[in-house]
């Protein structure tokens, strides 16, 4: 009987990178360069993460932060807001403004979790099934809208997808403040949910 | 129904499926866990953390960026 070398990367690592890597392809070869080089960029850094061996990290933040920490990041967060939601979609501005938290967002992930905090015991497999399965469903869904259009660059009033209804928010300043607001604050609530243990 | 109404809606229950399984999760005996328990264990590794950034860096360049 043989034993098998484990492979120095896991399988959820080449299951991540490949992800990525297949997303930012796709998305590169539709002419979405800039996309595509942030999900490849994200690949690689799996990849090379895959590599390493597993280290415990800390919490970057402390777990209060003072209060006019607070104001200042809500402020800048604020002014942020209100100058990038005035630049037209699609612009050269408005891509930069958006890159920079994007790949700030991407080296803290790297660097470790916000708040130093046990991650949780792990769920069972039925509830991790029932979230799955939710989210498989709605790219099935958003899919099929997609491939129900026209032509995938046209949109179709009737088979929306999610980005044909975003179009007339995100046409006037208010719905594109609006949207930056609440795409910030959810990569805030998202690098938040981060934790300490280090597996792979 | 047309076929207008028939993809909103298709939006609407998987929307309620979510706030469903959330409301769930937080019963004391439940088998469900809850969106945070899910993301704090994706997000215990470096690619975790990594691949759920780059989905959200992913979702401001397709609303905004070129």
């Amino acid at each position: 009987m043989t034993t098998q070398r484990p492979s120095v990367r896991g399988r959820s690592t080449v299951l991540t990178c490949g992800v990525l890597g297949l997303a930012g392809f796709v998305d590169g070869m539709s002419d979405n360069w800039v996309h595509g080089a942030v999900l490849g960029g994200a690949a690689v850094a799996v990849w090379i993460d895959g590599g390493r061996p597993p280290t415990e990290q800390a919490g970057l933040l402390p777990h209060r932060l003072r209060p006019a920490s607070v104001v200042a990041v809500i402020g800048a967060a604020a002014v942020y807001v209100a100058v990038a939601g005035a630049m037209p979609r699609y612009s050269w501005w408005l891509t930069a403004a958006v890159v920079a938290p994007g790949v700030a967002a991407l080296v803290l992930a790297w660097r470790g979790p916000l708040r130093a905090r046990p991650a949780p015991p792990p769920p069972g497999r039925a509830g991790v099934a029932c979230w799955a399965t939710l989210f498989v469903a709605a790219g099935l869904w958003e899919l099929a809208a997609l491939l129900l259009q026209p032509s995938l660059e046209v949109g179709s009033y009737a088979h929306p997808t999610i980005s044909y209804l975003m179009d007339t928010v995100l046409a006037d300043w208010p719905g594109r403040c609006l949207t930056l607001a609440a795409w910030l604050a959810l990569g805030w609530v998202l690098l938040g949910q981060a934790t300490s243990e280090r597996r792979r | 129904m047309s076929a207008h109404a028939v993809t909103m809606a298709g939006y609407l229950v998987l929307a309620a499926t979510g706030l469903g399984l959330e409301v769930a999760s937080r019963r004391p005996d439940s088998r469900v866990p809850s969106i945070r328990v899910v993301l704090g264990r994706i997000m215990s590794t470096r690619a975790g953390r990594l691949a759920v950034m780059a989905g959200w860096a992913w979702l401001g360049l397709h609303f905004f960026a070129l």
